[in-house]
């Protein structure tokens, strides 16, 4: 655990000089934002944490940290799991941070303080604070999709290659559009999900309600941290038969 | 004389290059240089050495440890230097000391900013903006601040003004004073091998051509040259890189069969540039390589 701390700090220190001033500039702007006109612009705080992750692959390659692996004492597995635990935490102290700010947003409800209040831009304002579920659903349902397809991303570009990216981005689209169109074939056809569990728009609308939405928070946020460890076990596997 | 580093048998094959039972080994409070030409496989060996090539046969032993099973309680008494920088460019040096210092149990920041100061680094700039030279010292101040045992160089010195080729081997004479500790340093600059080695390995096509100390290769060959009429019969087969010229040869000889020589062929002293020239010239004359290279 301790080497899996030393290099997650290690990469936080080698991405901050590349992300903190973006990501300060997004969540100050997603916060106003989200405090006076709609919460939900909270969940957007997250794409402003992604340079915490971007850079390190091209910072690898170009300083050589192929070498700086072989040389710490610190084995490679854990330098690699490391790396996904590190994707996990910083999107998930992102989506921490979104939640309290969602939190005194809704409570607060700063859109009080505006002019106007009865423009029809301020009926949507109005609308907008009006369901904290829906607000945190975005949150995680944002804060899922983006942890689990950088830490994806990342295993692709390790086992595969940075240069071989576009190439790992356009079958990973296909793949998904794939999956996706066999879904709705299903679904049209009477074999899919909704229509053999029964679920229906009745169950989706529980979502709009906190006791719901919070369970399946956190329930993404369990699938999402075991994602990412699960792409780095494959990862370190993988790298283990490469040599440095 | 207890050895801080030991290989044994080490083959190593990648495509058509190959190390073939590489072994030498070299006893603490020494230096030694490992010299050979282009791709010969010092690289490979000290990745070896490393655990950042997997061998296929052979072993190291690092401070009598196992350089794969123990590669992380070696790895914390290593100090390593490459010829190019393996640290975050971007970063300036109290960005990277902050980065590195928990890697290491017996980090010591005070001697590292010390080092920092006494090399004349700017500790605020980021690095990528150094000179090689100045690259080559924060690399030895990183190896040099957590009490590492052993020092493995690879190539340092390419690349390097004289001056600061100078620098860097007063660094090392200062460090090998403490006689716990040993340096393995790779470089195809035979002069500073010359300057500061007490032990040689010269590698060649992957094996070792020669192990020991820097004065048994010295006084082991020698240049032999003359007109090639005076030559006794069978001493051809033993000259290594023979080569013919119009009014004579040229050639490496071992010290040993110049004993009854004729008074008409000369000698003298080879240098450790000579021996990897003539070696080179040896498979030459014999029109093939083992591993396919000059």
């Amino acid at each position: 655990m301790r080497d899996t701390l030393i290099i997650m700090r290690f990469d936080l220190l080698t991405a901050s000089p590349f992300a903190v001033r973006g990501f300060i500039l997004v969540a100050m702007l997603c916060v106003w934002m989200g405090l006076f006109y709609a919460p939900i612009t909270l969940a957007f705080i997250v794409f402003g944490a992604l340079p915490f992750v971007l850079p390190l692959n091209g910072v690898a390659d170009r300083s050589d940290f192929a070498k700086l692996y072989g040389v710490i004492p610190i084995s490679r597995r854990n330098i690699t799991r490391g790396r996904f635990i590190y994707i996990f935490a910083v999107f998930f102290l992102t989506e921490l941070a979104e939640i309290a700010f969602a939190v005194i947003s809704h409570t607060l409800n700063l859109s009080r303080l505006l002019p106007d209040r009865n423009s029809a831009l301020m009926e949507y304002v109005k609308y907008a604070f009006e369901k904290e579920a829906t607000t945190l659903l975005v949150v995680f349902v944002l804060f899922t999709a983006v942890c689990i397809f950088v830490a994806y991303m990342e295993m692709m570009v390790q086992i595969f290659g940075a240069e071989n990216l576009f190439r790992i981005m356009t079958a990973s689209v296909l793949v998904a559009l794939g999956v996706f169109a066999a879904y709705c074939m299903c679904e049209m056809t009477g074999h899919g999900i909704v229509y053999s569990f029964g679920i229906n728009y009745y169950i989706v609308n529980l979502l709009d309600y906190l006791e719901y939405t919070i369970p399946f928070g956190i329930a993404l946020n369990i699938i999402a941290l075991v994602l990412c460890l699960v792409f780095g076990r494959i990862t370190a596997r993988r790298l283990s038969k490469r040599e440095l | 004389m207890e050895n801080i580093l030991e290989i044994n048998g080490l083959c190593k094959t990648y495509g058509d290059f190959s190390l073939k039972s590489v072994t030498f080994s070299l006893p603490k409070g020494y230096i030694m240089g490992f010299v050979g030409q282009n791709g010969s496989g010092k690289t490979t060996t000290i990745r070896s050495i490393l655990n950042m090539a997997k061998t296929d046969k052979g072993s190291i032993k690092i401070f009598g440890l196992d350089s794969v099973k123990d590669t992380i309680a070696v790895k914390e008494r290593l100090g390593v230097v490459f010829d190019s920088l393996y640290l975050a460019e971007h970063l300036s040096v109290k960005q990277l000391e902050r980065q590195i210092r928990p890697f290491y149990k017996e980090w010591d920041t005070k001697e590292f900013f010390r080092r920092i100061s006494e090399f004349g680094l700017p500790d605020s700039k980021s690095v990528g903006t150094f000179s090689k030279g100045m690259k080559m010292k924060l690399m030895i101040a990183v190896a040099l601040s957590h009490n590492a045992e052993l020092m493995i160089l690879d190539e340092p010195t390419s690349g390097l003004d004289p001056v600061a080729r100078d620098e860097l081997l007063d660094i090392l004479t200062e460090y090998i004073a403490n006689e716990n500790r040993g340096v393995l340093f790779s470089t195809h600059i035979t002069a500073d091998v010359e300057r500061i080695a007490d032990y040689v390995t010269v590698l060649h096509n992957g094996k070792v051509w020669f192990t020991g100390t820097k004065d048994e290769l010295t006084e082991k060959y020698a240049v032999l040259k003359g007109a090639e009429k005076y030559l006794p019969d069978g001493l051809r087969e033993k000259l290594i890189g023979f080569h013919a010229y119009r009014n004579g040869f040229e050639a490496l000889i071992s010290t040993d069969d110049l004993r009854g020589l004729p008074d008409k062929l000369e000698y003298e002293k080879a240098s450790i540039d000579e021996m990897l020239v003539y070696i080179a010239k040896e498979d030459k004359n014999e029109g093939h390589s083992d591993n396919n290279e000059v």
